[in-house]
């Protein structure tokens, strides 16, 4: 073995496991070595690597084999801006975001899909100094407006995020205590979401950290480390989330039409608030920023249990569950395979399954692998 | 297109073929009359199973243990031999391939096979690396090798001889234009 590999690659092993703040004995379980000893002598450059050892090593720390192996891997790491994170495993979501942003993008190349429009950058004639809840709001609409999102953006954000901005999201069970994160690297941009929140909340966070990826250089996350302008930019960026999927006038209208002597039924509340792909809470603050109910009501909605329980009645009759792997991602892989750029067991890798499982996890999303597409591959001229 | 009707003595098999090989029920035919290499990422990595026609229950391949039985010889390629094909191939290109197929390739490269030895695969990636690697003669398609074995099957088009070589030319392509090589690489 020439000892400068061993060493280079024993370092790099070392500092990705660090970054995800697992100790050696830990690898060497991931990994399915039987000592520990195994991973302080790969470490130290003393031990031959195995090109098994290596596969195996990559999948525990989250990394593509040629982050270990190559030289330009060595470049700074994506920053993860968070909204809020889980008390436990953060590094180990965030190494697995990154990667997994990366199989995006190495996807839409793969697929012949990696041209297309970026996230423009919107200038509303501010700085960092004087980012108002005006600009916020400001921002909110040139957002609704240039993306084409209606008059309830909610149903269309997701959509187009990931379609036309070729934004990579990916969901993940965040517990409890996890909402969203965003960032931004080579692979473009990406966006983290609980798959556990209710549809409403993650709504809700996709507009939010959609005002992240927008001031990405007004508020560059390293700045966000001065928990004074951390909290004022959450608050610009769930400002900016409200006026984003509330648009004022159409509001104000759903609002007043159900409006009879002077009072909003509960069941027509909820009701709006379900229209617009949010939570009763997201409304509520809404429309008394609108002016349209008082502050004492707010304070009487969130007091009144008879409100929450009917709130939370409703709740399952509108609650679907993001698949595990996005449909836009699932599809750029089989494309890529069937246009003979992908092999099968990297197909199946990609979608996190086996290759005897592989045309049952396809059909689960409404792909069809049984065809011939060899046949055609070979009448096509590529 | 005719598949070669030499018989393969020795073959080394990726993931994706050992499952054909059981469902089409050849696999004991291959082994029993071939020496058969499988990269060791595919003996460790992959838990390799299949389901029979018509049936919905997994049928385990147990390749650790046909390996201590002697009826299968693990090959494994170490990473500094893995990360040669990075110097060669660009990474996009490599990442159309699996580790295991990678390591195959690898294997070849590292001439750490017999020279007899010929690496079967179904997919159109590692065919076409194998000419951009200039080791065409050392794949064999999965129809020439039933052929050799005295097996023959219907088999879908990427297991034919006819999609191995039209793979191989676009390879061979590729290797002229440089498509899918590294500038590393010194062609």
């Amino acid at each position: 073995m020439a000892e400068d590999f061993g060493h280079v690659l024993g370092d790099r092993i070392r500092r990705a496991r660090k970054r995800l703040g697992i100790s050696q004995t830990e690898l060497a379980r991931i990994c399915n070595f039987s000592a520990h000893q195994t991973i302080v002598q790969i470490e130290k450059g003393q031990r031959e690597v195995k090109a098994w050892e290596l596969a195996a090593l990559a999948k525990a720390l989250h990394v593509r084999i040629s982050d270990l192996v190559l030289a330009s891997s060595e470049e700074a790491e994506p920053i993860i801006l968070w909204r809020e994170c889980p008390e436990e495993g953060k590094e180990l979501i965030e190494a697995d975001f990154r990667k997994h942003c990366m199989d995006y993008s190495t996807l839409e190349k793969l697929a012949g899909e990696d041209v297309g429009r970026d996230l423009p950058s919107v200038n509303v004639g501010t700085t960092k100094e004087d980012f108002s809840y005006r600009a916020a709001a400001e921002l909110a609409d040139i957002a609704r407006r240039n993306f084409d999102l209606g008059s309830m953006p909610a149903g269309s954000l997701e959509g187009t995020l990931e379609n036309s901005y070729r934004i990579k999201i990916w969901y993940r069970d965040l517990s409890s205590k996890g909402s969203a994160a965003s960032t931004k690297g080579t692979f473009g941009c990406g966006i983290l979401i609980n798959s556990k929140e209710p549809p409403w909340r993650r709504n809700f966070s996709f507009a939010h950290e959609l005002f992240h990826l927008l001031t990405w250089d007004i508020f560059p996350p390293e700045s966000l480390s001065d928990k004074a302008l951390f909290d004022k930019v959450e608050s610009f960026a769930n400002s900016f989330a409200s006026s984003l999927l509330l648009p004022s006038d159409t509001v104000k209208v759903a609002f007043e039409k159900h409006i009879q002597n002077k009072k909003v039924t509960y069941t027509d509340f909820i009701s709006i608030a379900r229209q617009f792909g949010v939570s009763t809470e997201a409304l509520m603050y809404r429309l008394l920023i609108l002016g349209c109910i008082s502050k004492q009501v707010v304070e009487q909605l969130k007091a009144d249990s008879a409100f929450r329980d009917l709130d939370r009645s409703t709740m399952s009759a509108n609650w679907w569950e993001p698949p595990p792997i996005p449909e836009r991602f699932v599809r750029l892989a089989f494309t890529a395979y069937t246009k003979g750029n992908l092999s099968r067991s990297k197909l199946a890798e990609y979608l996190n399954t086996s290759i005897a499982a592989l045309t049952d996890t396809l059909m689960e999303y409404g792909l069809d692998d049984r065809e011939d597409y060899e046949a055609k591959m070979l009448n096509a001229r590529c | 297109m005719t598949a070669k009707t030499t018989k393969p003595r020795c073959l080394m098999l990726d993931a994706n073929i050992i499952i054909v090989a059981c469902k089409l029920d050849v696999w004991q035919t291959i082994i029993d009359n071939c020496e058969v290499y499988v990269p060791s990422i595919v003996v460790h990595e992959e838990a390799l199973f299949y389901f029979k026609k018509g049936s919905t229950s997994k049928h385990y391949i147990d390749l650790p243990r046909l390996v201590s039985e002697k009826k299968v010889i693990e090959v494994a390629a170490s990473a500094e031999e893995l990360s040669a094909l990075n110097i060669v191939f660009e990474d996009l290109f490599l990442q159309q391939i699996h580790a295991g197929e990678a390591e195959a390739l690898a294997l070849l490269v590292a001439e750490k096979l017999p020279t007899t030895c010929l690496y079967c695969t179904g997919d159109a990636p590692p065919i076409k690396a194998l000419a951009m690697l200039g080791k065409q003669e050392r794949g064999i398609s999965f129809e020439s090798l039933l052929k050799g074995v005295g097996r023959i099957r219907k088999l879908r088009t990427q297991y034919t001889e006819q999609f191995f070589q039209e793979m191989l030319k676009r390879g061979s392509m590729n290797f002229i234009t440089r498509a899918g090589l590294s500038n590393k690489s010194s062609g």
